[in-house]
């Protein structure tokens, strides 16, 4: 990242040294790799699927059917006499469009980081621009997220 | 083992291959001077080249896809759940739905812990939603243990002539109570020095009450206060791994043994399955053999697809090491017992995940050091501060995750995360660890495990 100018305790040449260099190379491809995997741990993943929920799709049912006669009705699943596209609008809901937000919104910051870093003397404006448009991403994808919206959301979009 | 070995060295020559074909031979220092206000700053623009950043991104996505398939695997395994298959074999009690709300058994294993017990038992006390038994299992105590749990009106169950630590205490006490345990039953086993946070209970039972396939639920665990910085790195390290968890949704990779609930129905499986399916002594609920018995649990558990989740609400506080020995003690157990398990289950669809991980952390071990290396000859050998902006930006993005997930640990987590370095060496610390249990593995060494309240009498072998 950076370096520091003083007690010189190694010849300056082995900077230019050929095995130097292809350490170099070697712990930039891991610290690129490092920095795409730390981002990708930052996204929010998608709620678990409920296996009552699903049993009650499949062919085979899971044990004794659907409605287990309970009074309300569970967080995740379906109300009593929900549409079919229930789960599906949901998770578009709740899951989807939340991580589509997220992942356009780091691309943007990585492709950003990557061209300023390329020619850091161009214009730094649109960069910096598409920066914090890559935040606001984010941001707007945990926000989503967590508000758990309901499909009134999708009945208009 | 060696297999983890293997995998950690092919990725390491790749990366290094990699290296020899992007490298930047006819690299020349070209700098230049930028002022920024008053500062003239030495700036060099040279980065890597446009390959090795193509590449690197490849491998994110490869790692990505394994990642995903792993989940993918584990998903399977739950919507077709082996344990089905056995309950159903099980002679005498098929696997029935249960009939009303869950019902809570807290089992605290306690070995010598008169000091911890009266905490551990006020957040009992504190719960919103009262457990519905306590039991103190008390393993070979010659302190006051008994005393405290019968002062305070709790029952409390004696192990007998057991010589394999917290997992054969409980053995002794769960063949009793599951052998007459309802489907709405279900056994809290938490540590006497852990303390649960208040709404634990009613927030894990309301989980196994709203989906009746879920076998079990972990809780989320925090550090004590105090053990200065010592203890400030562990607390940042649980609150990261944490934050991790509340961002996986739950998705737990070990069923932490400082507190989790688990259905009667599904230790039933696992200890039906033991001998057949996946190791141990059958009929037994834990296997005593493991290390890590928390760690084994949950790969019996993910070998059967149970389904399991840890809600970021089951908060439980737990002791830190106070030094620097007793944490090099207390992982090395962690990760021999990982290891060890790992090697008894071998690589199955349940396990698959956990080995990528190890992996994963050994070549973690290389790129961390590595590039420690590289830091310190570039360091020596320069002789002036050169700035690069590549790698000044690659640098924020690691400072700034560092500092962001340690936000919520309060300012002393921040201030430490934000100074980047020894994190960095604490990080290094846990990596020797890990370099050390492979040493001892493939060495076949033999190690005596101390802890900072011993839960067992010296020299007794797990």
């Amino acid at each position: 990242m950076s370096m520091l100018a003083n007690g010189i305790l190694l010849p300056q040449d082995l900077l230019n040294s050929l095995w130097f260099q292809v350490f170099a190379a070697f712990v930039a491809f891991n610290t690129v790799i490092y920095v795409g995997l730390t981002l990708s741990k930052l996204m929010v993943w998608p709620r678990q699927a409920r296996l009552r929920a699903m049993a009650a799709h499949l062919p085979t049912g899971g044990r004794g059917g659907g409605g287990t006669g309970g009074a309300a009705t569970p967080p995740g699943l379906p109300p009593e006499g929900a549409p079919a596209t229930w789960n599906l609008r949901t998770s578009l809901v709740g899951n989807d469009a939340p991580i589509a937000t997220a992942g356009l919104g780091a691309l943007l910051i990585l492709i950003n980081a990557i061209l300023f870093a390329w020619d850091p003397s161009g214009p730094a404006t649109p960069h910096i621009v598409g920066l914090a448009l890559g935040v606001a991403f984010i941001g707007a994808a945990q926000i989503m997220s967590r508000a758990r919206l309901g499909q009134e959301a999708m009945s208009w979009s | 083992m060696v297999l983890v070995i293997a995998v950690v060295v092919s990725a390491t020559a790749i990366a290094l291959a990699v290296g020899i074909a992007t490298a930047n031979t006819e690299f020349s220092a070209t700098f230049r001077t930028v002022a920024l206000g008053p500062l003239q700053l030495t700036v060099s623009d040279s980065g890597p080249s446009a390959g090795l950043v193509w590449l690197a991104a490849i491998s994110v996505i490869i790692v990505a896809l394994i990642a995903l398939a792993f989940e993918g695997i584990a998903a399977l395994l739950s919507a077709r759940p082996r344990r089905k298959v056995l309950s159903a074999r099980r002679h005498g009690r098929r696997m029935l739905p249960p009939v009303g709300p869950v019902r809570i058994t807290v089992l605290v294993p306690a070995h010598n812990a008169e000091a911890s017990l009266p905490a551990t038992l006020d957040s009992l006390e504190a719960q919103t939603r009262a457990p519905d038994r306590i039991i103190v299992v008390a393993d070979n105590c010659t302190d006051g243990t008994v005393r405290i749990a019968h002062d305070r009106g709790y029952e409390v169950f004696e192990s007998v002539g057991n010589v394999h630590k917290k997992g054969g205490a409980l053995n002794q006490v769960l063949a009793r109570l599951l052998n007459e345990a309802m489907p709405e039953d279900a056994f809290l086993v938490m540590d006497a020095d852990t303390q649960l946070g208040h709404e634990y209970l009613a927030i894990a039972g309301q989980a196994l009450d709203d989906d009746p396939e879920l076998a079990a639920v972990g809780g989320v665990f925090f550090g004590e206060g105090g053990h200065g910085v010592l203890g400030q790195f562990q607390r940042n390290e649980y609150t990261r791994y944490s934050a991790e968890i509340r961002r996986r949704r739950g998705r737990v990779f070990v069923l932490t043994g400082t507190a989790s609930v688990f259905r009667s129905e599904a230790l039933l499986d696992v200890s039906a399955a033991r001998g057949v399916y996946i190791p141990g002594i059958p009929g037994t609920t834990y296997d005593t053999a493991a290390l890590t018995e928390d760690n084994e649990l949950t790969l019996a558990l993910k070998s059967l697809g149970s389904s399991l989740i840890s809600p970021p609400e089951c908060t439980v506080t737990t002791e830190l090491m106070p030094t620097w020995r007793d944490l090099w003690a207390q992982r090395k157990r962690w990760q021999r017992g990982a290891l060890e398990n790992l090697s008894a289950y071998g690589i199955t669809p349940g396990t698959v995940r956990y080995w990528g991980q190890q992996v994963g952390i050994g070549y973690g071990t290389v790129a961390l050091i590595s590039a420690m290396a590289l830091m310190l000859i570039t360091f020596l050998a320069v002789d002036q501060w050169v700035w690069f902006p590549f790698w000044v930006i690659i640098g924020s993005v690691f400072w700034l995750e560092r500092v962001i997930t340690a936000w919520s640990g309060g300012w002393r987590a921040r201030g430490l995360a934000a100074l980047l370095i020894p994190e960095l060496f604490y990080d290094v610390y846990l990596q020797m660890v890990f370099v050390a249990c492979l040493k001892d593995i493939v060495l076949g060494h033999d190690t005596h495990w101390g802890h900072v309240q011993r839960t067992h009498e010296p020299g007794e072998a797990p």
